[in-house]
């Protein structure tokens, strides 16, 4: 698979992230659903700094590590593209060949997840 | 890595609620995982934990019927913490990858999930547990037992055993279509297995009567394995029988 197959169209004004597995998990409990969506907005941004950070100094382990933890928040968060973008990255961030394809999905990667973040809390307010 | 086979020591217990410890370094997972437990009348979660060396004293000091953690922690990570636990009866090991299930069955869990964690998937992995609980306790007046192997439960029926010898932590079970090494104590096992059928004849040694083929001086001959008699058993044993 090639990066560019899951590059993500921003538009920031469409919805990126859907509630649909969150209200499926808290069975009714809206509380559940607001206080997850509490941790992302915590929690998400540490993660992207770490994974910017390791993609300037091109620290591979930490990339993976950090795109590796992206994915089930953006499972949760119904973010698929940034499910295929963490598979993408930690299947090939090891290949040298693929530096090129893995920094591009790398950046994609954090684009899209700073939308969600910026979506979930216009959400929130 | 070598399989170990687990058996439930407690077979009698009358238990309300099985309790349960989750961990995961992700908070978002470990909400979800705890929001979700939670909704099983049979499970009280007494251990929430994103960092797994701090979970390792806790379930190494307390008694922990089920076990979810994520395979992809720092420090220790999900295999190697199971490695380093013992007495848990079930593990249920929860991963953003498929690739560690096949690894899983080395370590005797009794399920494998992929995050996201979805409702019915969880189901499933609680009724299996379910399921073994309600097996060994229908199984309490009767004469077989279960033991896990892997992901399967294997029934043993006590006819079948020739003798249970001790290892260390572990006691292994000869039956005569194979020997079992299961998690559990001497004490354990006499206390779960008929009274009239089975003798403890030694310290490292459970026989079954039935099957012993000649008794010579301090030894029995079992089918493949002489076996010695303690000489603080060995008249409470000779009591036992009914000599023509």
């Amino acid at each position: 698979m090639m990066a560019n197959d899951t590059k993500p169209k921003l538009n920031p004004k469409k919805p990126v992230f859907s509630l649909d597995l969150l209200k499926e998990m808290g069975g009714g409990n809206n509380r559940f659903v607001d206080d997850m969506l509490r941790v992302y907005i915590e929690e998400t941004p540490k993660t992207i700094k770490k994974l910017n950070d390791a993609l300037l100094i091109w620290d591979v382990i930490v990339l993976k590590s950090m795109a590796h933890k992206l994915r089930s928040p953006s499972a949760m968060m119904g973010v698929t593209k940034a499910v295929k973008l963490t598979e993408f990255i930690e299947m090939n961030a090891s290949e040298l060949k693929k530096k090129d394809e893995v920094k591009m999905a790398s950046i994609d990667l954090i684009n899209l997840i700073n939308l969600v973040i910026k979506q979930v809390k216009e959400f929130l307010d | 890595m070598k399989q170990k086979r687990r058996i439930v020591s407690n077979y009698f217990m009358n238990r309300k609620q099985m309790k349960c410890v989750l961990i995961d370094d992700e908070p978002m997972d470990l909400m979800a995982l705890s929001e979700l437990m939670n909704t099983y009348r049979e499970v009280e979660i007494v251990g929430k934990f994103h960092n797994s060396i701090e979970a390792k004293d806790f379930v190494n000091n307390n008694k922990v019927d089920i076990l979810v953690l994520d395979v992809e922690m720092p420090e220790l990570n999900g295999l190697d913490f199971i490695k380093s636990i013992k007495n848990v009866e079930h593990i249920i090991l929860i991963s953003s990858n498929k690739t560690y299930a096949a690894d899983s069955y080395d370590y005797n869990v009794t399920d494998y999930i992929v995050k996201p964690i979805q409702k019915n998937r969880l189901d499933q992995a609680v009724d299996k547990v379910k399921q073994f609980d309600d097996s060994i306790k229908t199984s309490s007046n009767r004469d077989f037992a279960f033991v896990k192997d892997g992901t399967k439960i294997i029934r043993i029926d006590f006819k079948e055993i020739l003798f249970i010898e001790a290892l260390a932590d572990y006691v292994q079970i000869n039956t005569l279509q194979g020997r079992y090494t299961v998690l559990a104590t001497m004490k354990s096992m006499q206390a779960n297995l008929p009274e009239d059928d089975f003798f403890r004849i030694h310290r490292s040694y459970i026989v079954r009567k039935d099957k012993i083929r000649v008794i010579e001086d301090n030894m029995i001959l079992m089918e493949t394995k002489n076996i010695p008699i303690s000489r603080s058993s060995k008249q409470e044993f000779f009591n036992t029988f009914n000599f023509l």
